[in-house]
Parts: structure tokens; C-alpha cells; sequence
């Protein structure tokens, strides 16, 4: 199965914010989407997630599809244990016993089983990241949209964040929209990579990255070359 | 932990020990009973006060009719709050009425009570007027600082309207909330007592103090006015009690 986004066009009063964007992706992979800050990321999972209708353009297979969510911020409720937060998302969705199961494996597997008991202020920031982590991988969704969780974080939490990310990812292959504007993170999430152009938007280039993800490092040989390329591309905005 | 509120404590009792032994100076200084009572005298006639058989029935009625007050405008005030809140165009409605009362002069608010309603519900009814502007503002300020970011994630999660309510918004107002009440009610037992001295109303800390001045027992005064501020610390004791039990997460 595939989701195929064709021709969108988004306008925002005098301001063309997408044009004429098309991508085709496969399920269960991971979609990294790079381009320029304020180039219209955000709109365009805003526009995925349903929030926004595109002015023109067609999105195919969306329909009904249960999405989660990671933001920039953990958002979790600073009144509401770690385990509480997670819950508060899966009521009405499963029942007690199933919610529960649901949450201490998430949790497990982000090593935060033992803080469920715990509120967001006695936790660090890498922590409550994990928790919402946790959270988006524990809510039964198709989709997963990330809209730039690692930014503005060390360089050594963001790839404990990230690896976190993709142990959770192996056991549970979700379809993930990756928003960002660091190459890094791109490439070593990214199963395919989109670039895309400034205002208006539209898909500049797509790259495939074949290595496996737990092959993948800022190291390996293969990756280098397709910073590289990256790179190259970046410069010509 | 333990041994800062162990320290906390023993400052309080010094600032108290402090506070006692100026005003025994100061009484002896002045030498005059009338203008400043010993600490002693004070302490008799409150003795002699609490030993009266009256003494419960005013404390009760003082007390009840500031909760009474107090809860009718908590009532209202969320009510109101939360429509004014969530809805601009009330919020503007209502912005002029609040503005009125919280200009009015307390005292016309007693005097114009006094017509209305007699001795009884004059006290209740400025005690109301007093809080109820600050309770409103409060509720309407917690309502408009709830994190949007938590609304667009609960609503992205798909979790119900009536739980994002009970869940987000709620917890979020409590703590607004429980701020302005401690103010409020303390300072409606103060304006109780003030419109019961002036309305005489029947058995009450207001009446009291108003005998005690017109027989010009200062040390009764001073009784009386002892007897609302342990009153008033005790409120501020059980709502401090409740806030820490509903927000354990701080």
C-alpha cells in the first residue's frame, strides 16, 4: 500500500506557501522531509494530518487513517504522571487491561517503566522526549508525524532520542512523516529522503537510502556521500 | 527538607515572641489602657470573651455567613468565568459590571446593603461583591493561559471534548483558582466583620467589637480582633491543606 500526495497547492491569503508538491511514499517507511526553515513544513503536515484542507491537489489513502503525533516539545501534562500522560491518550481507545500492557511495553522499551510513577518536572528534558516518544509509538495509529522533535538539543541526547526512536521503530514499523532541517537526523531516519525548494514549495529532489537502519552512522562511507550530496543541494537555494 | 520547615517554624515563633514583647513595650510606654492594652489584659478578656456564652454563636455566625458568601461567589464566579473565558463576546459584557464593582466604594456597597437587605444579609452580600470580581478574574485568567499546545495535541490525539475539559482545562484553572480563593477568603471575613460592625448584626465578631469600642474596652477590641485572625489563619491552613493535596505533581 501506498500514500500519494499529488498536486497540492496551498495558499495563505497572497502568500503561496505549496505549489504543485507531489510525493508517492510506501507504507511503513520512514519519510524524512528536508528543506529550508519556514519553507512550509509544517503546512504540509498540517495538511496530511487533516488540520488543513490544500487549496487544490488530491491525498490519497489518508482517509481514516489514525494518526500520532511527536512535536518540537515533549507536551505532556505537568499534572499528570508519565504513565497518566500516555493513558490519557489511549482512553476510549482500549480497554483498561490493554492500555496498561500497552503502556509498560512502550515504556520498557524507552527504559521509562520505572518512572510511570514519576511527574514531567522530575524528569530532564531527554526523558520527557522519551516519554512522548513512548506515547506516539503506544497510540494505535497508521501514521506517525514528527515535526522537528530533536531540534534544539545536544548532539549526544539527540542521537540517544534518535536511536531510541528506531528501536521502537524495528518492533513497530509505523509510516513516518519526518519534518526537519538537520541533514544528520534526516539521513539516518530517513528511508527516503525529500528535499524541498523555497516558497512556494514543491519536492526539489528525492533520495533513497538503502543501509539498513542499525548499519547507519555519521561514519559509515555511504551515509558521508549522501550528506555530501545533500549538502551540494543546500548550497544551490 | 524536614529540617528547613523545622527552622521555618521556629522563625515564625520568634517573629511572634518579637511582636508580643514590642507590644508589651509599647504598653507600658504609653501607660494608657484605653489607647493600648497590656498583652495580659488582652489576654484575660479574651478568656473571659471565649467563656462567654455567646462567644460561639458569633464566632459560627461570622464564619458562616463569610462561607456563605464565599461560596456563592466561587459559584458563580466559575460559571461566569468560564463562559467569559471561553467566549469573547461575554467576556465584554461582563468586563463593564466588573469594572463598576470593583470601583464601587465598599462602603457605599454597605450602605446601600443596609437599605435592601437589613442587618442579616448586608455582610454577606458585600463580602460577595468584594470577591466575586477577583474569583472572575482569576478563573477568566487560568482559562485564557491553558497551554495551547496541549489543546492541539489532545485534539490531534482525538481525545474527546468533555475529557480535554475535565483533564486539561480544569487542572490548568485549579491552580489560578486556588490562588484567588486564599486571597478571597481572607479578605471576606475581613469585609464581614467590617459591614457586622456597621450593621450590627445580631450575635456576631462584627457586633462584638463594636460593644467592646462603645464601651470603650479596648482590650476587648483586640480580643475580638485575635479571635478573626486566628479565624482567618485557619482558613488559609485548610485551603493551603487542600492545594497541596490536589497538586501533588508540584
Amino acid at each position: 500500500m501506498s500514500y500519494k500526495i499529488s498536486n497540492i497547492h496551498k495558499k495563505f491569503g497572497q502568500l503561496y506557501v505549496l505549489k504543485n508538491l507531489t510525493m508517492e511514499v510506501n507504507e511503513k517507511r520512514i519519510i524524512s522531509i528536508l528543506g529550508p526553515s519556514g519553507c512550509g513544513k509544517t503546512t504540509l503536515l498540517n495538511i496530511i494530518s487533516g488540520m488543513i484542507k490544500p487549496d487544490k491537489g488530491e491525498m490519497i489513502g489518508f482517509n481514516n487513517k489514525r494518526i500520532s503525533y511527536l512535536f518540537q516539545e515533549p507536551r505532556l501534562m505537568k499534572w499528570k504522571t508519565v504513565e497518566e500522560n500516555i493513558d490519557f491518550v489511549l482512553k476510549d481507545k482500549m480497554s483498561k487491561e490493554k492500555r496498561r500492557e500497552t503502556i509498560k511495553k512502550y515504556l520498557d522499551i524507552v527504559d521509562l517503566w520505572e518512572y510511570r510513577n514519576f511527574y514531567p518536572n522530575r524528569l530532564s528534558g531527554g526523558m520527557k522526549q522519551r516519554v512522548a516518544i513512548a506515547r506516539a509509538f503506544a497510540y494505535p495509529s497508521d501514521i506517525l508525524l514528527m515535526d522537528e522533535p530533536f531540534k534544539s538539543l545536544d548532539l549526544e541526547l539527540k542521537l540517544g532520542l534518535i536511536n531510541c526512536f528506531i528501536d521502537l521503530w524495528e518492533i513497530d514499523h509505523r509510516t513516518v512523516f519526518f519534518v526537519t532541517h538537520d541533514v544528520h537526523a534526516a539521513l539516518i531516519l530517513g528511508d527516503e529522503i525529500y528535499i524541498l525548494s523555497q516558497k512556494p514549495t514543491k519536492v526539489k529532489e528525492k533520495i533513497i537510502n538503502e543501509i539498513p537502519h542499525k548499519d547507519r552512522s555519521l561514519k559509515n562511507k555511504y551515509i558521508i556521500s549522501l550528506e555530501e550530496k545533500l549538502y551540494k543541494m543546500f548550497s544551490r537555494f | 527538607m524536614k529540617i528547613s520547615t523545622y527552622k521555618d517554624k521556629l522563625y515564625a515563633i520568634l517573629s511572634i515572641v518579637f511582636l508580643i514583647i514590642l507590644w508589651k513595650g509599647l504598653s507600658i510606654f504609653i501607660g494608657w489602657e484605653i489607647i493600648l492594652p497590656t498583652p495580659e489584659v488582652t489576654l484575660k478578656k479574651l478568656i473571659e470573651i471565649m467563656k462567654s456564652e455567646s462567644f460561639f454563636i458569633a464566632v459560627y455566625n461570622t464564619v458562616m455567613r463569610s462561607l456563605i458568601g464565599f461560596f456563592i461567589a466561587l459559584f458563580l464566579a466559575a460559571v461566569i468565568g468560564t463562559l467569559a473565558g471561553i467566549f469573547k463576546p461575554m467576556y465584554y459584557l461582563f468586563s463593564p459590571l466588573m469594572n463598576i464593582i470593583k470601583a464601587t466604594p465598599t462602603i457605599a456597597i454597605i450602605l446601600l446593603a443596609l437599605i435592601w437587605l437589613g442587618s442579616e444579609g448586608t455582610p454577606i452580600l458585600v463580602g460577595f461583591l468584594i470577591i466575586f470580581p477577583i474569583l472572575y478574574s482569576n478563573i477568566v485568567e487560568g482559562i485564557h493561559n491553558v497551554d495551547s499546545d496541549l489543546i492541539v495535541m489532545a485534539t490531534m490525539y482525538k481525545v474527546k471534548r468533555w475529557r480535554i475539559i475535565k483533564e486539561l482545562y480544569f487542572p490548568s484553572i485549579l491552580s489560578y483558582l486556588m490562588a484567588g480563593a486564599s486571597t478571597a477568603l481572607g479578605l471576606n471575613l475581613k469585609v464581614v466583620i467590617a459591614a457586622e460592625v456597621l450593621s450590627q448584626s445580631a450575635v456576631s465578631i462584627g457586633e462584638g467589637m463594636q460593644f467592646e469600642k462603645i464601651a470603650l474596652n479596648t482590650a476587648g477590641v483586640f480580643s475580638w480582633t485575635i479571635v478573626a485572625i486566628i479565624i482567618s489563619s485557619l482558613f488559609d491552613y485548610s485551603l493551603k491543606g487542600l492545594h497541596k493535596k490536589m497538586e501533588k505533581w508540584k
